[in-house]
């Protein structure tokens, strides 16, 4: 490898950024542009007809103010608590399972992506129904083994537990199929020493699956921890954020203030406050992957 | 409709576009309106936008704010003052003046006054209307009611009557499931219609007369608000959130016995209830009375629009008094915004359900506004926050959930708008 | 087939097979309840609606569906979007992935750890301003601001697949054609793209599965009815419509179908396309 990458160093760099112009141009344009312009935006107070600097009162009012600052971001952190550990398992899981040499691997991995390739607004559409409390299958197949559901959309303290539940409903998307190339991706000849060893599946497992696994493990939790802080649009189409702001997410009140008060100096503040947030997260986690996340020999 | 037809028959017209949103039979309705205005106007082409209610507001906003708005447009009163504020709308009163046959006395003064901003007139009123009670007569005759309308005659339609019709009429299955409930209102979310009558019949009010500050801590608006919360939450005649999920309670479906709303369901009505029969009747009386609300929409051109004189024809239209007869008369699409109209015998007397037309008449002559000013939405996002625990049965007393709700709104209007 | 554990105990297969069969039931559950309702009259989904098999199949909810609203418009509008920025996305992305993945520049790492970055970036810090841009242009209620990214690479997340894919393209193969006089734009179109079909197809389904879904793009950008996409047309389905919700259902499945049909016709390839040696830094 590093020996064809030395002869085509010689290689014009103008061809490289030439032909990387068309990210770079759209980065420019539409990240860098515009992530100056929301931090500066931040602390003015603009609804598109009257601008007027306001230094930090944005932000003074979201942490002192706003009971539904605090609300949604209390959602959203609860609900990143439980979605991204049950969704990582379970995505693992199935890859795990499809990896098996098991008959008909494309039948079920088609059943398992199936929930991921179903538009987000059908998806919400149809799931307002399984959680009707009274007619919806959930609870009706709960009641056939004598438990009464709880009024999921209608009783805040159910509806954090409905959306988790619906996020598990893809995690048999794209992530497992990440998972799934990553496991495809460990040498057979890795397991065939680890048996020769008198190794067992669990030892397996735990020695070479999971470290072999943990730069791919580490990509889906940072991915996925910056996902589970975006839920909107089922929120937006199951519940409106109700009841009792129970499932007012992150992402969608700053929607609501954004494009229905056009309060857009606060959103921007609301936006630079997530992105801190993801930051300091992404941060800790890269620092604690050290720990855990393992790397092959560097061939950079 | 736009379409990639190769010749544009409209080629030459003024392009107009007109956006409004409405349940299906509205929307056919005013797509009809429409294609007759084209016909009548063979210089003007007007194409309809149907945008659904839900998102409707976002969008009139958001295309006010990118230079996108259509020439005319119905907006919800709600939203009226906030946006007329904004610069956002024409000022039709120079129109208005030129058109000899636009007399402003011909009109129910509510219906002018919504649409005035600064005494200047930015809106032609339609869709107006009082808040009165639909109700099942059938239900009432099973369960061996006396007719609330008649009663309203005699003035015994009480809040205490109503109360114990809507518990006479709901019904459980052996399991204990409703099957019927007394009575409902409409958007399961915002009862708000139904409270504002209730907290007037009871000598109650929201904001006081300058809107600075709220009032609904008064011992009167907290009994009316303790009685709308015990009829759900005591006397379970009205479904509750969960049990509305999904429409599964409708009146049309013959499984509410009353439900509060505006007069733009006849129509509706008409067409889908065949297994009973149905007719209107006033809000129930408190000790001051049983005074309502009345609301109407605007008809409003965009500031941007390049062609008002073709728009002002097209609300005239609209609002003409030959679509009034047509719509409000004849179809009872609505209430006529025209006296005259509203107290014409042809108005009073009809052939098909809902008989009791006075009560229209009445809801509107006894019609109270509510307190809707540019601020409307950002105190009534405060007040529904605290007033839903009390919706939703968090809280069971009215007493201090109003008293919250009271310094909660007293904040917000004593801040600066739009923070 | 590769597998990890090729020798199972046969009482571990059952376990396998019994985990399998019992997940894919949970998950394709909705899925089939979904088309089941879409098929009921209104009075049966009212009655019974913990019966899966409708009594009698009301194709007709379809045909309602279908011509309700201008349906067929929001397909055809869907549609038109969706393909262009995926070609777009496949094209501009496999371009920007061959300069990351074949050229030494200045900068060069820098520019791809910041590329890799963006997708750390939340969307609400940036979507303010960009919709003042398009607003400034003039291009609200056109389909510019939704299309706009794709012809600029179409995503991080997809450059680096194809980045990744790339690299595993073995290096001689340009060479050779280089010394045939090929032009870099040659050796990216006749070279690295013939050989990278799955990384291709990858990355077109999900270009596509992220258009066809886009819910909020169009919910601030479209405003004419007209112009909609089947994600606020299906919004607008409900609101207009929700009480006839077996029609709701149909309208779903509408919106549904074609994503499964795509996703058969690039499963071939699917996990091919994802290569992953190099993820995570290295």
């Amino acid at each position: 490898m590093s020996v064809n990458r030395r002869k085509l160093t010689h290689q014009p760099g103008f061809w490289g950024f030439l032909f990387i112009s068309p990210w770079l141009l759209g980065f420019l344009i539409f990240t860098a542009g515009p992530m100056i312009a929301s931090f500066w935006l931040s602390f003015q107070k603009y609804d598109l007809v009257s601008i007027r600097y306001v230094g930090v009162e944005n932000y003074r009012r979201l942490f002192q103010e706003d009971p539904l600052f605090w609300k949604s971001l209390k959602n959203t952190v609860f609900y990143a608590l439980f979605s991204v550990p049950l969704g990582i398992t379970g995505s693992l899981s199935i890859a795990l399972l499809l990896n098996q040499n098991v008959r008909g691997q494309r039948i079920f991995r088609t059943c398992f992506y199936l929930p991921s390739l179903v538009p987000s607004v059908a998806s919400a559409l149809v799931w307002q129904w399984v959680f009707n409390a009274d007619n919806g299958i959930l609870n009706t197949t709960l009641r056939l083994i004598g438990i009464t559901g709880p009024q999921w959309l209608q009783d805040e303290r159910a509806t954090p537990w409905a959306f988790i539940a619906m996020s598990l409903w893809g995690v048999g998307g794209a992530r497992m199929v990440i998972f799934l190339a990553g496991l495809q991706g460990i040498p057979e000849s890795y397991y065939e020493a680890a048996k020769l060893d008198g190794a067992s599946s669990w030892k397996c497992f735990r020695k070479v699956t999971l470290p072999l696994l943990s730069p791919v493990m580490f990509f889906n939790l940072i991915l996925g921890v910056i996902g589970s802080f975006q839920v909107f649009t089922s929120a937006y189409v199951m519940t409106g954020g109700g009841p009792n702001n129970a499932s007012l997410f992150y992402a969608l009140y700053l929607f609501r203030n954004a494009f229905n008060y056009f309060k857009l100096g606060k959103a921007s503040a609301m936006a630079w406050i997530l992105f801190t947030i993801l930051l300091v997260l992404t941060l800790i986690q890269f620092k604690t992957s050290k720990r855990w996340v393992h790397y092959e020999g560097d061939d950079k | 409709m736009a379409c990639g037809c190769g010749v544009d028959p409209n080629a030459g017209k003024v392009p107009l576009r007109y956006m409004a949103w409405g349940n299906p039979e509205q929307m056919a309705l005013e797509q009809h309106l429409c294609e007759e205005f084209n016909q009548k106007n063979p210089d003007v082409h007007v194409s309809f936008l149907r945008v659904p209610g839900d998102e409707y507001g976002l969008k009139m906003m958001l295309m006010l704010a990118s230079h996108t708005a259509p020439d005319v447009m119905r907006v919800d009163h709600y939203n009226f003052p906030s946006l007329v504020e904004k610069g956002y709308f024409l000022d039709l009163t120079d129109l208005a003046n030129a058109d000899t046959s636009f007399h402003r006395n011909d009109f129910f003064p509510q219906a002018i006054d919504e649409c005035l901003y600064k005494g200047r007139l930015f809106g032609l009123n339609v869709l107006f209307g009082g808040v009165l009670i639909y109700y099942n007569k059938s239900m009432f005759r099973e369960a061996g009611l006396d007719d609330p309308a008649d009663l309203a005659k005699r003035g015994q339609w009480t809040w205490d009557r109503f109360r114990i019709s809507a518990i006479k009429m709901t019904k459980r299955d052996a399991d204990g499931h409703p099957t019927q409930f007394g009575f409902g209102a409409p958007g399961s979310g915002s009862t708000f219609p139904v409270l504002a009558c209730a907290i007037w019949g009871f000598g109650g009010d929201m904001l006081d007369p300058t809107m600075t500050h709220a009032v609904f801590d008064s011992p009167g608006a907290i009994r009316a608000f303790q009685m709308i919360a015990d009829f759900r939450w005591k006397d379970h005649s009205c479904p509750t959130q969960a049990q509305d999920a999904n429409s599964l309670f409708t009146f049309e479906g013959g499984k509410l016995g009353m439900v509060f709303d505006f007069m733009g369901m006849t129509p509706r009505y008409r067409k889908v209830i065949h297994k009973f029969d149905w007719d209107v009747c006033p809000v129930p009386s408190g000790p001051f009375g049983n005074p309502t609300l009345c609301k109407g929409n605007q008809l409003v051109i965009s500031a941007e629009s390049s062609h008002p004189k073709e728009a002002w024809r097209f609300e005239r239209f609209m609002t003409s008094e030959t679509t009034e007869n047509e719509l409000y008369v004849k179809l009872r699409r609505c209430f006529p915004t025209r006296k005259a109209m509203a107290y014409s015998p042809e108005y009073l007397k009809s052939s098909l359900p809902p008989f009791n037309n006075w009560a229209f008449v009445d809801s509107v002559a006894n019609s109270r506004p509510l307190p809707i000013n540019d601020r409307w939405s950002e105190w009534m996002t405060a007040f529904s926050s605290e007033i839903d625990n009390l919706i939703a049965g968090r809280e069971r007393d009215a007493g201090p959930v109003l008293r919250r709700a009271k310094i909660k709104v007293d904040k917000v209007l004593a801040d600066e708008a739009g923070f | 087939m590769r597998g990890t554990h090729r020798d199972g105990h046969p009482y571990a297969r059952i376990a396998i097979y019994s985990l399998l069969i019992s997940g894919a039931v949970v998950f394709t559950v909705p899925f089939v309840w979904t088309i089941m309702t879409s098929l009921k009259s209104g009075e049966e989904f009212a009655s019974a609606p913990s019966r899966l098999i409708p009594h009698r199949f009301v194709w007709d909810n379809f045909h309602k569906a279908w011509t309700a609203l201008p349906f067929a418009r929001f397909m055809l509008n869907t549609v038109l979007i969706t393909a262009i920025s995926t070609v777009a996305s496949v094209v501009t992305g496999s371009i920007v992935a061959y300069g990351f993945s074949r050229f030494q520049f200045r900068a060069r790492n820098f520019l791809f750890f910041t590329m890799l970055a963006t997708m750390m970036l939340p969307g609400q810090v940036t979507q303010i301003p960009v919709f003042m841009i398009w607003r400034e242009l003039r291009a609200i209620d056109t389909y510019y601001p939704l299309l706009a990214g794709s012809f600029f690479g179409g995503g991080a997340f997809n450059i680096f697949l194809m980045r990744q894919f790339f690299l595993s393209i073995p290096h001689e193969l340009d060479e050779a054609a280089m010394i045939d006089g090929a032009s870099y734009v040659r050796i990216w179109w006749n070279v690295l793209m013939p050989l990278s079909g799955p990384v291709l197809a990858t990355v077109a389904l999900f270009s596509f599965l992220g258009q066809w879904d886009n819910f909020e793009g169009p919910l601030i950008y479209l405003n004419t009815p007209e112009k909609y996409t089947v994600s606020i047309g299906l919004r607008m389905f409900q609101d207009t419509f929700g009480t006839n919700f077996e029609q709701v259902m149909a309208a779903s499945v509408l919106h549904i179908l074609p994503t499964i049909v795509l996703f058969f016709i690039a499963q071939r390839y699917f996990l091919r396309g994802i290569t992953l040696s190099g993820l995570g830094g290295r």
